[in-house]
């Protein structure tokens, strides 16, 4: 095995406020680190506000390059992943603003784009998602974009996995009520 | 839509249009796409080494700015010295006539090395005692202003 291999998997075992602490000491393979575990979670972020991976992708990147910058301003090591998260929201927001500008008023909410022809349910499960709460819509892509474990999600949103399970039922029992109402039929949860 | 919707299906759906597959990060192409805010994150380090550094610096500084402070500091490191170099056991006191004089009459004489081993050669730890008092009473009471500019000009008056 090779050193920066070991060393990537000596970091992965580390828990995240070891890695905060080394990061801020100037330690940049622990910040990397930091990135790497929560890339898909702020990605999921980014897409539940912006509709779109690509842009979600660059808002999780820059909450990254904000983060390098006032990592020493983090009070508490062990909520980088709830500190990173706020910034990510943030990061999103502004880029959803600024796209605003470019679009015409009369434009549809964002919506994820499909790589083939959606189905008809597919199609109301998007158009149901674009009309939930923020929070709501959050919690749904952090469990479905890529399987994150109730534990990584309770790291990003700084609250229980009993939470996270209760706000998830919430969340889905908004999306059955909003299929219903579109003549979609009853979703049975 | 003769389909089932339960719970399973709307999770099946839902897998189906958040379209997550495990985005990977990449850490060259962010560290080139970011390089200021990397290089921010990984010079802060060095900068920390060198403030401590500075810190260090500094501690020894606060300690010879309060002079009374300084001036027991040195004091007890020459008493040590003395007490080392002289030692109780390899020199008795003796009794030298004029033995209860202090052995130098400034302050600043008072408390040389040459002085003191006099004093303890004259009479032991009494005598160091007597000619400590001398200085101290000779210095006297300084408020916290003075500087050790100052204390040294008395010292070598």
């Amino acid at each position: 095995m090779s050193k920066s291999l070991e060393n990537e998997e000596l970091q992965g075992n580390q828990p995240d406020s070891l890695l905060v602490e080394r990061a801020v000491g100037g330690d940049g393979d622990s910040f990397t680190e930091l990135c790497r575990r929560h890339y898909g979670a702020m990605v999921a972020i980014g897409h539940a506000i912006l509709g779109d991976r690509h842009l979600a992708e660059d808002a999780a990147q820059q909450a990254f390059a904000k983060a390098a910058l006032h990592l020493p301003r983090l009070r508490e090591s062990n909520q980088f992943g709830r500190w990173l998260a706020a910034i990510c929201r943030n990061e999103a927001k502004d880029l959803a603003r600024r796209r605003h500008r470019f679009t015409t008023p009369c434009e549809p909410p964002p919506v994820a784009p499909a790589a083939s022809q959606p189905s008809e349910a597919a199609g109301a499960v998007k158009e149901a998602l674009n009309r939930l709460s923020s929070e709501a819509r959050e919690v749904i892509f952090l469990r479905f974009y890529d399987g994150l474990s109730y534990e990584r999600i309770s790291a990003v949103l700084g609250i229980s996995e009993q939470a996270i399970n209760g706000r998830l039922r919430r969340a889905k029992r908004k999306l059955a009520e909003h299929l219903r109402g579109a003549g979609f039929g009853e979703v049975k949860l | 839509m003769s389909e089932r919707k339960d719970e399973k299906w709307l999770d099946d759906e839902l897998r189906r249009v958040v379209d997550g597959a495990a985005p990977e990060f990449d850490a060259e192409t962010w560290k080139r796409k970011f390089p200021d805010e990397f290089q921010a994150l990984v010079s802060r380090g060095r900068q920390d080494v060198q403030e401590q550094r500075g810190g260090r610096r500094r501690i020894v500084r606060l300690r010879f700015a309060r002079p009374l402070v300084g001036l027991a500091t040195a004091a007890a490191i020459v008493v040590v010295a003395a007490v080392l170099f002289v030692g109780p056991g390899q020199h008795e006191p003796q009794d030298l006539p004029g033995g209860s004089q202090p052995a130098a009459q400034s302050p600043a004489k008072i408390v040389t090395m040459m002085s003191l081993s006099m004093a303890f050669r004259q009479g032991g730890t009494e005598a160091l005692n007597r000619q400590f008092d001398e200085a101290l009473r000779k210095l006297g009471p300084r408020p916290n202003g003075v500087s050790v500019a100052n204390l040294l000009g008395d010292l070598e008056s």
